[in-house]
């Protein structure tokens, strides 16, 4: 189990590309591109259906694992709203109706701007362009000042640490990447890549390898 | 022409009336085409290939001229290269001027104006210069067989260039169409030389009986003799101070610069685009006074500036072009007397083609001058030299059962006028390419490319619509209009326009370049110092620089493989170097290297395998010499990398060469425990290659060029649309998902069969295996890098095959910070 301490709060970091806020029961996820495939499909392009229903039952097995009863979204929860087809409507309908007292939050990140907010029914609690939940000022994308106050949670980016090694070995893999002021979660959705980032010393970057959380702090 | 004289009689006039006498071989294709043959004409460039084609079709309207009007369309002629479209259109069209034929005559590719497009919706031409891309527009509208209903002769030029690629089965694709649709009309190809010219006819020609797999009959004619090609190559001062690796270098800069200057017009072909921009820069560098003289030409210039240097040159208005592969081909350059190849030309047939643009004036030999950048390429030259004397010319392998450019054909069909599945399975079997297509593939084909087949897992999905008649059509214009658009097999990096912010375009640079760029930064494109801006709307906008320091593009692909006859030519050479025969100046140039090797570790005899190992702060290096080209010892790398890595948890870093590989590895590597436990053995060798394509990337890697021809992605185009923005994915991406959720997909299939029958050439790779095993294996412990091996330590692009798992190996690594990244 992989901790770290930002502002005097704990948080867990998940290898399923999470953060777990443990004192009020919040998990963090960021870029889930709900229905990607769906759009795609949607547009004639074969691209086989099975990510969506993961991702959920990702999500599923982090909140009976852990005690959450908050999960805040920073951000493109959806791909595009206009192509999710019914039968991603209907999995996340089912998924919703099975955890009734889960309290749903998201932060509007650009793809849910150009594509409309969640249905009703899902009942999300949505900001834009952001909120503060003391010490934490959550966003979609990275500002691009620093906050004067508090820490900046976000995502967006969909870091992927570039790792070098002996015999010239290089890889790429996603991650989290906590600066000063400023924490980037790695995409949760699985039909979705890395982008580069650019660390710098004194920043404290954890990478998801197989399902294990590996700091290079 | 209402005299009585034979239309013959009147071509034979005509070549009377130009002070020309027709060659035996133009004859004979005249007389064939009069016969009602077919056929491929075979030559080098330059020798009157177009007239035995062209002459033949209009020989026989003379006989019968039809009317006075033009007529509807009577010949396609295919080009591989649209920007030979209209120098094609011109040579064709004098004699139809001076035998006074009423034919009209036009092109028609990518570059057309709509003014033409519109005219050409209404009727076409009675002759029609074309592009395969092209032809298959034509396939996809609804009223394509009434178009070509009078056609009496396809030509296929430079069948050579397409026969080896997916634009040869779209190519053989639309034939099996024409055939059909214009049972009477004559197909003639026309080739340079190749290795295995039956099967090109083959492949031109066609299935006439699918069933009994009986092919068509056509005539081989070989064109006039190949002229007499000298090939030189310039010899470095002194070969101490001659790099060893590297494909960039300018050591003969100043003597390439005394080859041009004694010359009228040079071309010096380079074997990549950044190659040529580099030369380009360094040339005018160093003559300054040769500016306006010297031009560069390659693939991702602007087509304008393209077409403006063809014409110069042909008015003789240059003293010099820097190109690529971009003018391989083509009408002749009449004043070009010069031709320098910078860099080895990776085969035989390239160096005859590139040297055959040379000397067109009759009687004058055609010659090349060699520029190496490094010591192995002079013996590259000698080697090549060697195989050309002897006519070791490459084959080019058609391509066979692409599933991808199948799907991508039967949406084109579906949308011009729709299908049934029987009819079209007779059809596409009829072409070389599908003539041993299964009925299964073809239905799950037709089933993926509609609505995914019967699989669970596409739901919503939908392309093609299968009306009540059980016609598959494209109703969806949105289907439609995409389709259009990405026509075509030429797969392309994602790249970004070029243009100043006030002004010209200039042409494309890789969208993954443009985005290690900052704003500020300078490169070097075009043969100008430009400065990057921004990038916004699929454009990459840039101001000249002033300074003179930047840094070059580097496109995706580019560089050939040393082919399998100018590699067993190479070892031929160092086999007489071994005996003390270095009969060549290239070879007495490059001696003082060979005897370094020899000294160091030892010269490998055709008949061995030589192994070096050594430690640098880098690690342990195995290099491993099997001479089997590049791509074969790619294959041959990961699999010893496979095996090896199944004995202990180790990782390898792969480098590659046309010579040899290099495993690089952290830990100690057992090479002779392996060798004994049979590092080279034939046995398990399908189970192997599977695990090494697995463990590697190669497939993955394939899936790319299938998944855009296929159409499971949607290519940007510059200055595209940006709602197809949501709509991107990397294709590895896409293999991911796909193994997963569609395991069975065939297109995954399409891709390991891809990278084991054409990327490793697997019976290649078993044969190389077999010649390891029958031959010496020596193992050298070596004190530093060899020349030999010395090229693979400096080569930076790397795959990895590991037995270790993910987290073993991150505990290793460090992370790349924000100075290391931006010196990437």
């Amino acid at each position: 189990m992989t901790t770290i301490t930002i502002v005097d709060e704990t948080l867990t970091l998940l290898p399923d590309a999470a953060l777990y806020w443990a004192r009020t029961h919040t998990l963090f996820i960021a870029d889930v591109h709900l229905g990607k495939t769906d759009s795609f499909r949607r547009a004639a392009l074969a691209v086989p259906s099975g990510t969506t229903l993961k991702d959920l039952a990702r999500l599923t097995r982090l909140i009976t694992t852990y005690d959450v009863r908050r999960v805040i979204v920073l951000g493109d929860l959806l791909h595009a709203y206009g192509s999710l087809s019914q039968s991603a409507l209907a999995a996340f309908g089912t998924w919703r109706a099975a955890h009734v007292d889960l309290e749903l939050v998201l932060i509007r990140g650009n793809h849910d701007r150009a594509t409309g907010d969640p249905p009703k029914s899902w009942g999300f609690d949505v900001h834009h362009p952001g909120i503060v939940i003391a010490p934490f000022v959550l966003h979609h994308e990275p500002p691009r000042s620093v906050p004067t106050a508090g820490y900046a949670l976000c995502g967006h980016l969909h870091p992927g640490a570039h790792l070098i090694g002996q015999g010239r070995q290089q890889m790429v893999l996603p991650c989290f990447w906590f600066q000063p002021k400023v924490g980037v979660l790695p995409a949760f959705g699985s039909f979705t890549g890395t982008g580069g980032i650019r660390p710098t010393e004194g920043d404290a970057v954890y990478v998801i390898a197989d399902g294990i959380i590996m700091s290079f702090a | 022409m209402s005299n009585n004289v034979s239309g013959l009689d009147q071509i034979e006039g005509y070549f009377a009336s130009r002070g020309w006498a027709p060659f035996a071989f133009q004859r004979e294709a005249w007389h064939a085409y009069s016969a009602g043959e077919s056929g491929l004409i075979h030559a080098a460039t330059g020798t009157g290939k177009t007239l035995a084609v062209w002459l033949g079709i209009l020989s026989a309207w003379l006989d019968a001229p039809g009317t006075v009007t033009a007529p509807p369309l009577q010949a396609l002629w295919i080009t591989p290269l649209r920007a030979l479209a209209a120098d094609t259109a011109a040579s064709l069209q004098e004699p139809l001027t001076a035998l006074n034929i009423p034919w009209t005559l036009e092109t028609r590719t990518g570059d057309s104006s709509s003014t033409v497009r519109g005219r050409q919706r209404k009727r076409l031409p009675s002759a029609l210069v074309t592009t395969p891309e092209s032809l298959t527009l034509f396939l996809a509208r609804a009223d394509g067989q009434t178009l070509f209903s009078d056609l009496k002769l396809i030509v296929i030029d430079e069948w050579h260039e397409l026969i080896g690629s997916k634009r040869g089965v779209q190519t053989e694709l639309a034939l099996a169409r024409l055939r059909r649709w214009c049972p009477e009309a004559r197909v003639w190809g026309v080739s340079a030389t190749l290795g295995n010219l039956d099967v090109a006819l083959r492949a031109l020609l066609g299935i006439a009986d699918f069933e009994t797999g009986e092919i068509r009959r056509g005539l081989l004619i070989q064109g006039h003799e190949p002229k007499a090609i000298r090939v030189e190559s310039i010899l470095p001062r002194r070969i101490e101070r001659f790099p060893w690796a590297g494909h960039l270098g300018l050591a003969l800069l100043d003597e390439v610069i005394a080859v041009i200057a004694r010359g009228r017009t040079a071309l010096v072909f380079t074997n990549t685009r950044a190659q040529a921009e580099i030369w380009y820069q360094a040339i005018l560098d160093r003559q300054p006074d040769w500016a306006g003289e010297v031009a560069l030409h390659h693939g991702s210039l602007d087509a304008d500036s393209r077409r403006w240097v063809e014409a110069a040159l042909k008015e003789g208005r240059l003293r010099c072009v820097v190109c690529t592969s971009s003018l391989d081909l083509g009408v002749d350059f009449a004043p070009v007397d010069s031709v320098i190849q910078v860099g080895s030309p990776k085969g035989v047939g390239r160096l005859l083609q590139r040297a055959g643009r040379s000397g067109h004036q009759p009687g004058i030999e055609s010659k090349v001058t060699c520029a190496p950048t490094h010591a192995f390429e002079l013996i590259e030259a000698a080697a090549a030299r060697d195989a050309m004397l002897s006519g070791r010319v490459e084959p080019r392998i058609p391509v066979e059962n692409a599933l991808d450019v199948l799907s991508q054909h039967l949406v084109t069909i579906a949308l011009g006028g729709g299908f049934t599945p029987d009819d079209l399975y007779r059809e596409v079997r009829t072409s070389y390419a599908y003539r041993s297509l299964t009925r299964a593939a073809f239905e799950w084909t037709v089933g993926f490319a509609a609505d995914g087949g019967a699989l669970a897992a596409y739901p919503e999905y939908h392309r093609l619509t299968r009306t009540d008649e059980g016609r598959y059509i494209v109703d969806r214009p949105d289907v439609a209009r995409v389709h259009r658009m990405s026509i075509g097999t030429i797969v392309s990096e994602a790249s970004l326009k070029v243009q100043f912010m006030k002004g010209a375009a200039l042409g494309h640079i890789d969208e993954s370049f443009a985005a290690r760029l900052q704003p500020g930064d300078k490169f070097t494109f075009a043969g100008r110092v430009l400065e990057f801006v921004r990038v916004r709307d699929m454009t990459a906008w840039v101001r000249l620089a002033r300074s003179k320091r930047a840094i070059v593009p580097r496109w995706f692909g580019g560089g050939f493989p040393l082919s399998a006859e100018l590699a067993s030519a190479v070892r031929a050479q160092l086999d007489a170097a071994i005996a003390g025969r270095y009969e060549s100046p290239e070879m007495v140039a490059v001696k003082p290297i060979l005897d370094l090797q020899a000294k160091w570790s030892r010269i490998p005899a055709s008949d061995e395998t030589l192994i070096e190992r050594t430690t640098t702060r880098d690690g342990n290096h195995i290099f491993i010499f099997p001479f089997g080209g590049k791509l074969v010892n790619e294959g041959l790398a990961a699999l010893c990398a496979t095996r090896l890595s199944r004995r202990s948890p180790i990782t390898f870093t792969i480098a590659v060469n046309d010579y040899g590989f290099e495993l690089l590895s952290p830990d100690p590597i057992p090479i002779h425990e392996a060798i004994d436990a049979g590092l080279f053995t034939t046995a398990n060798l399908t189970e192997d290659i599977l695990a090494s394509l697995n463990a590697g990337e190669l497939a993955r890697r394939q899936f790319r060029e299938i998944a855009r021809i296929a159409g499971l992605v949607i290519q940007r185009f510059p200055g595209g649309q940006k709602s197809a923005k949501q709509l991107q994915a990397s294709t590895g991406l896409i293999y991911d998902v796909f193994e997963q959720y569609d395991p069975g997909n065939l297109l995954l299939l399409q891709a390991r069969y891809e990278v084991l029958e054409r990327q490793l050439e697997v019976s290649r790779l078993v044969n190389t295996l077999d010649r390891i095993n029958a031959g010496r294996l020596t193992v050298i412990d070596v004190p530093r890098p060899t020349p030999l091996a010395f090229p693979l330590i400096v080569e930076r692009i790397r795959e990895t095959i590991s037995s270790e798992t993910l987290a073993d190996r991150v505990a290793k690594m460090q992370l790349a910070l924000e100075r290391a990244t931006a010196a990437l």
